[in-house]
């Protein structure tokens, strides 16, 4: 039975150690390739060192190019075209449809999903998305405008990095777009329908106008792709959908870091960073459900890297690579690690930090394989009922962090308004100021003139009277 | 000060007919000062707010400046660093010329229900008879009352309503106190200041509680109905600040003691614990919005400032120019009258 493709996702709240775990993942048979950096951990950064990946991981890039699971497609509806292979893309009669080629990518190590879910997350402007995961109605409303496509074909184009995905235009629907995408087809289908397999159309395969632009994708072409960014975290939902309609397999790895570390590491308010703290890990527990997943915590992590990188191995039936696992073991180095409390040195004041003490030691015990991650399903349950008594003053602080973010942009704007506006004002002085000089020597210049000009007039005068003499004694 | 005097102090979340019961303290004899702050649009018939003691809550609620105090009530830890800090002979001045021209004064400010902590050694420093009239109002109708007057988020009005509540609850024990519902106060004035002057052991006046229940009182003060929240109603939140009310209303209709209701209190303070936290993170975001506008504004005034000078600065710039301009032209004139004169010269 052939195997799906997989996709390895790294969440969990920002300075958890998300990017340092994803440079562990490359330890695993040479993902490097396909680590798309989508985002700069500032604290995984730091300890990082945002080198250049490592000579460890050199030797094993190429192998991981292939995989020998294969996709074809998916489409936004949801049919799968998994039983088609590259001969029946062949066979297509192309008169009868639009294919435009996605240029290839040059650069892999770029930031677009991050770029997509930032987009994602701000298309609710009056609310700052960084604390609570999006609800089903806000996944319809992000359907709805065409972000469910978009996150779609970005996932196909970039797990198939041998050859490039085809996007398949509707004639009647996008025919102007596919034109201006330079397609090489386009199809006039009798009822506005289209089977982009074949000629001979069935119902499982036509496709509604409105689920066009649709992506194809040689399935030769897709191998496992690991991605890594705390904002996948609170779009968890929204994902998950996507990757069920591209019939993935999927596997999380879930960061994350003593909260008292975090609530130091981070410059804001104590309440929201362990309220964020909260909600990041109660998210992760509800929506990695049915996946294969684990927990990292990173002061593990960072004091015994090999454990917890066996840990994942074992749990994502992934191959160690022993010489690049200790050039990663090499490259952590605790000393750098500036914020460490351990357990049993938190104090807990208040009950929200109670309660995170509670999930995070029980956090602590699965990761530690005091027991088993079934263990959680029971606290999750009271977990989320206690969380959700606090929704609604956690929008409301998510309101009001847009709000400050207004305010914030709004001085900002007007700061740099303010400076632009002194420096005309200088400018202007400095004008003024040499206006007056020019003003002054032009005034000294006419007063010179006004001089010579007299004594110009003086000996003019002379020689008119000397010239008056001189003609009365040849008149006489 | 004199051991006779008497305060009577009308605490409760705002929008609660703190007002209204303030104004019915005036059948018992009461005096309220003639200082109030003026009524407007959101309470045409007066707050009956000494503006003296309003002005003096606001300084002291707006002397933790991480935070704009109007939600959470301060502990007695914060009422103790206030005392130390000096507000206690502050307040104390402040009672007491109060008291020097009424022994017995009716004071009210919703936010004393904040500030009860602090108040108590305040009133007990200056060894008066304090008593406590709670405000109560269906939660119902407190919500709606706020959004529709001052656009607040709904959930949170709730929270600020039993916030207060449970302040005014935990820090009157001890001291005599009366609760007053809103709607039964709409219903009944007569009766319901009869409740509250037999608990204070008070006379009533009866001319002027008549003109109180057949003038002052009105049952349009009562704005907004229950149905108008029914969407609430599914939050916990509601059911919480719903089991409170009925807890408090039948202190209010004589059914329980205030004893029985301070049973619930432990149980409830837990129950409010767990959501503190954020609504001090509420504090402290509206403390930065606020101090973020009157940045954003003093700016504005200075960019304001800036384009006149600029306006101001270009004029003067015109002026100048025109100046050398002139001045060129002038130079012109000269050099070519010199030049006619030096070929004047040349030919003679």
């Amino acid at each position: 039975m052939k195997k799906k493709p997989r996709i390895i996702l790294i969440i969990g709240m920002p300075h958890s150690g998300i990017n340092l775990l994803s440079r562990g993942l490359e330890t695993m048979g040479g993902f490097l390739s396909h680590i798309i950096d989508t985002n700069v951990d500032e604290e995984s950064a730091m300890l990082d060192g945002t080198s250049q990946s490592p000579v460890f991981l050199q030797d094993s890039i190429s192998r991981y190019l292939r995989d020998p699971n294969k996709i074809l497609t998916q489409y936004p509806t949801g049919y799968s075209a998994f039983r088609g292979d590259r001969h029946e893309i062949s066979e297509l009669d192309l008169a009868q449809i639009t294919l435009h080629y996605f240029p290839p990518k040059k650069n892999r190590n770029d930031s677009v999903f991050h770029s997509l879910n930032w987009e994602m997350l701000h298309f609710f402007q009056e609310r700052h998305r960084c604390i609570i995961s999006i609800t089903k109605k806000e996944i319809a409303l992000l359907k709805n405008e065409g972000f469910f496509t978009r996150a779609t074909q970005l996932l196909l184009e970039q797990m198939a990095h041998k050859s490039p995905p085809a996007r398949i235009f509707h004639a009647d629907h996008d025919e102007e777009a596919a034109k201006a995408d330079e397609l090489r087809y386009v199809m006039k289908s009798d009822d506005g329908c289209m089977s982009p397999y074949g000629p001979s159309k069935n119902v499982s395969l036509t496709q509604e106008p409105s689920d066009f632009p649709a992506s194809v994708v040689d399935e030769d072409a897709i191998s496992e792709l690991v991605l890594h960014d705390p904002l996948f975290t609170l779009l968890l939902p929204f994902w998950k959908q996507v990757f069920q309609k591209c019939h993935l397999e999927v596997s999380i790895v879930i960061a994350f870091r003593n909260p008292w570390s975090v609530a130091a590491s981070k410059k804001e308010y104590l309440e929201k960073s362990f309220w964020v703290w909260i909600s990041y890990i109660l998210c992760c527990l509800e929506h990695s459900n049915g996946y294969q997943r684990v927990f990292v915590d990173y002061d593990e992590l960072i004091e015994n890297p090999m454990h917890q990188m066996t840990r994942v191995a074992h749990t994502l039936d992934l191959t160690l690579e022993q010489k690049s696992l200790a050039s990663y073991c090499e490259y952590i180095d605790p000393s750098r690690r500036h914020y460490h409390q351990a357990l049993e040195e938190l104090k807990s004041e208040g009950f929200y930090q109670q309660f995170t003490l509670e999930i995070y030691t029980k956090l602590l015990e699965v990761t530690q394989d005091k027991k088993p991650f079934e263990s959680l399903k029971k606290s999750f349950i009271k977990w989320k009922k206690a969380f959700l008594e606090a929704n609604d003053l956690l929008v409301l602080a998510e309101k009001k962090d847009a709000t400050i973010n207004q305010l914030q942009e709004k001085i900002t704007n007007l700061d740099e308004s303010i400076y632009q506006i002194q420096k005309t004002i200088n400018q202007n002085s400095h004008s003024i100021t040499h206006y007056k000089k020019e003003t002054d020597q032009r005034e000294s210049q006419i007063a010179a003139l006004i001089q010579a000009q007299s004594a110009l007039d003086k000996e003019l005068f002379q020689l008119r009277q000397t010239s008056e003499i001189q003609n009365c004694l040849i008149a006489a | 000060m004199n051991k006779k005097d008497r305060v009577i102090v009308v605490v409760g979340p705002p929008r609660s007919g703190t007002s209204a019961i303030t104004k019915g303290l005036e059948t018992m004899g009461v005096s309220l000062g003639n200082t109030f702050i003026p009524s407007n649009i959101f309470n045409e018939k007066g707050f009956w707010e000494d503006a003296d003691f309003h002005g003096f809550n606001g300084f002291i609620l707006d002397f933790y400046e991480d935070r704009l105090r109007r939600i959470l009530s301060i502990d007695e830890e914060e009422a103790t660093h206030l005392l130390q800090c000096g507000y206690l002979s502050v307040a104390s001045e402040l009672l007491s010329n109060k008291l020097s021209e009424n022994h017995l004064l009716g004071i009210k400010d919703p936010r004393f229900s904040l500030l009860l902590p602090f108040w108590r050694h305040v009133f007990n420093h200056c060894e008066v008879d304090v008593s406590f009239v709670i405000a109560l109002r269906n939660p119902s109708n407190v919500p709606a009352s706020h959004e529709y007057y001052k656009n607040q988020h709904y959930e949170k009005s709730l929270w600020v309503w039993i916030s207060y509540l449970l302040s005014c609850i935990e820090y009157t024990q001890g001291t005599k106190r009366s609760v007053v519902d809103y709607d039964e106060l709409i219903k009944n004035p007569k009766y319901q200041m009869e409740r509250v002057a037999e608990s204070f052991m008070l006379p009533l006046l009866p001319k002027v509680l008549r003109s109180y229940s057949c003038d002052f009182i009105d049952p349009s003060l009562r704005h907004f109905y229950e149905e108008q929240a029914s969407h609430l109603k599914n939050s916990s939140c509601y059911t919480f600040a719903f089991e409170i009310y009925e807890k408090l209303h039948a202190v209010a209709t004589d059914r329980i003691s205030f004893e029985e209701l301070e049973k619930s209190l432990p149980k409830w303070k837990t129950q409010f614990s767990f959501v503190k936290s954020l609504l001090l993170l509420e504090e402290k975001n509206n403390q930065s919005i606020h101090q973020l506008m009157e940045i954003n504004e003093n700016l504005q005034t200075t960019n304001k400032d800036q384009l006149k000078t600029i306006i101001d600065l270009n004029k003067t710039i015109m002026e100048k120019f025109q100046f050398v301009a002139g001045l060129h032209q002038n130079i012109e004139q000269r050099d070519q009258h010199i030049a006619f004169l030096m070929q004047q010269q040349r030919g003679s």
